[in-house]
């Protein structure tokens, strides 16, 4: 295994795990005796390896089903392929803007629940009380207008939150589905791999399926389609990220004024009323 | 049936797949038709439409082999213009939280304290001041954030960002044209086109420097490129390795940048977060102080 590869870079257990992986499948080494050697066994992973579960073993590591298919047709590409999967961008920093808003969100909507079980149990008897013993005051004046600003402030972080949340399942977990940008890039990976590995055009074609325009690409035209593909999702998904904040914090901006002025006001009406 | 062209058959199969590049099939076909016509490549480019920077590009010495400097550089434009989308996106971020903040502080000032005044015995509460200058907040907030997504706004250490941006983009520039046929000299004056006013003039200046009889430019100023890249480059240039140096050199460049540019919007990220919550609580607690004193 290239041991440059580690240098520098922080590497977990997993990770790790996961070069030597794919380091023993592209050498046509027994991928659990690599694991085994480097101290990781024994582990699920590696005892589906011994019992030449390969498909379980490669899930179980993470490997999403297009690397488990490209590691059944043609595992010398497997290396290639993971290493230039390594440089894609990674899932974190998408999914942190989205996973701020919702923790937002929710704790405004923890406060409002809490605010208004407050006011429920504690301040509206006591209003009543008083407006009973004045014998006619002024009830407690609604507020609509700052409910309705409380509705569009949630509605619009809730959209954002949907919109936001649709496009990072779509890319996480193991019912993933990617968008066409990201599937290309990947596609445009493995196809560079498995030239590099001069594999059968057989081999190509079962495992570049959903693009099977790159089976016949030249080396450099492969490295430009790629290029190109991540530019145009790198593009979009800027422009994803910048929709999701922009609707997001400006709902949420708005539910919390909202939040705080029905707070001030039901409690500046308590204070005037006694 | 004869071969389709690199040219052509690069963006048909990108077009095929759903993923149009740079270039449009029909202005592939059109630019190629034009190339064998004799006409010069920046006059069709230009006739065609293409982005300035490739036609400012191409139009500084004609490539000998056009077609494929038109390829490296509708490429080159496609990844300049996804990092500098994706640094508009960082920028943006701290301004919409400075935005949103404003915004509900706006709420907060402007529906909730006023209410404070008809309470009877409260002191007088004064917040047309306060509102007023929350209200410039917010205009000023979303006109920063307009200026951001036009890319005219600069954040600390967003200089070291753009530079980084603007040497991958030239170092890119210099490895298509020179590979095309065109000299260093003349593909460093075309990388101008790639950059901001200052990294241009710096640019050029390393052409005329190149064109004097290759000695390093060692003046201090506006830094575009690493001292050791530019002597690796004029060492190169005069060894005639430019090719071999160009490719190890952009691949590099590229490589930080692409380290560089996640850093900085978590940088980004952290801190705008870190102001936002202080300012939420600074809000917060006026707000209660403010209430308190009113009420009580």
């Amino acid at each position: 295994m290239d041991v440059g590869q580690l240098a520098g870079n922080p590497v977990n257990r997993r990770r790790l795990m996961r070069m030597l992986v794919a380091d023993a499948l592209s050498e046509g080494k027994p991928a659990h005796e690599a694991l085994a050697q480097a101290g990781l066994g024994p582990s699920i992973i590696g005892l589906h390896f011994k019992a030449g579960r390969l498909e379980q073993a490669l899930k179980t590591a993470g490997f999403a089903d297009d690397q488990v298919r490209l590691a059944r047709e043609w595992p010398a590409a497997f290396r290639a392929a993971n290493s230039g999967l390594s440089n894609l961008q990674p899932h974190l920093p998408r999914a942190l803007p989205l996973a701020a808003t919702t923790a937002m969100l929710a704790a405004f909507a923890m406060v409002q629940k809490f605010v208004g079980g407050l006011i429920r149990l504690k301040v509206e008897p006591l209003l009543q009380e008083i407006a009973t013993t004045t014998g006619g005051a002024t009830p407690p004046a609604g507020t609509p207008e700052v409910d309705a600003f409380l509705w569009l402030g949630g509605g619009l972080a809730v959209v954002a939150l949907l919109v936001g949340g649709f496009s990072v399942a779509r890319r996480m977990g193991p019912l993933a589905t990617r968008s066409d940008e990201e599937d290309i890039v990947r596609q445009a990976v493995f196809a560079s791999a498995l030239q590099l590995t001069q594999a059968p055009l057989e081999s190509r074609r079962r495992v570049l399926s959903t693009a099977q325009d790159l089976t016949t690409a030249l080396p450099d035209e492969l490295d430009v389609i790629r290029r190109h593909a991540l530019a145009r999702w790198s593009r979009r998904e800027a422009h994803l990220l910048l929709f999701v904040r922009t609707v997001g914090y400006l709902g949420l901006s708005i539910y919390a004024g909202a939040l705080c002025v029905r707070v001030y006001v039901t409690l500046a009406l308590l204070a005037g009323m006694s | 049936m004869t071969e389709p062209t690199p040219l052509r058959a690069t963006y048909a199969r990108l077009h095929d797949m759903g993923m149009p590049g740079a270039l449009a099939v029909p202005q592939a076909i059109a630019l190629e038709a034009a190339l064998s016509r004799g006409e010069p490549a920046s006059e069709a480019a230009a006739r065609l439409g293409l982005d300035a920077r490739l036609v400012d590009s191409l139009a500084v010495e004609a490539p000998t082999d056009a077609p494929s400097a038109v390829r490296g550089l509708a490429l080159l434009l496609a990844e300049h213009e996804a990092a500098r989308t994706r640094l508009r996106s960082t920028v943006a971020y701290p301004l919409l939280l400075a935005s949103s903040l404003s915004l509900a502080t706006a709420m907060v000032l402007g529906m909730g304290v006023p209410a404070l005044s008809h309470l009877p015995g409260s002191s007088a509460v004064h917040t047309g001041g306060v509102t007023l200058g929350v209200v410039a907040l917010v205009i000023a907030s979303l006109v920063a954030l307009s200026a951001a997504l036009a890319g005219r706004v600069r954040l600390p250490g967003i200089g070291d960002i753009h530079r980084q941006l603007d040497s991958a983009a030239v170092l890119q520039c210099l490895r298509v044209l020179t590979a095309s046929g065109v000299g260093l000299p003349a593909a460093l004056r075309a990388g101008a086109s790639w950059c901001g006013a200052r990294h241009g003039a710096r640019c050029r200046s390393l052409a005329q420097a190149l064109a004097r009889g290759g000695s390093v430019d060692t003046a201090t100023g506006v830094v575009l490129f690493e001292h050791s890249e530019v002597r690796m480059l004029f060492s190169a240039a005069q060894a005639g390795t430019l090719r071999p140096s160009l490719e190890a050199l952009s691949a590099h460049r590229r490589a930080v940048v692409s380290r560089r540019i996640p850093d900085f919007i978590a940088r980004v990220q952290t801190v705008s977060v870190c102001i936002t919550a202080v300012g939420v609580i600074t809000v917060g607690v006026t707000f209660f102080r403010e209430y308190s004193r009113a009420v009580l």
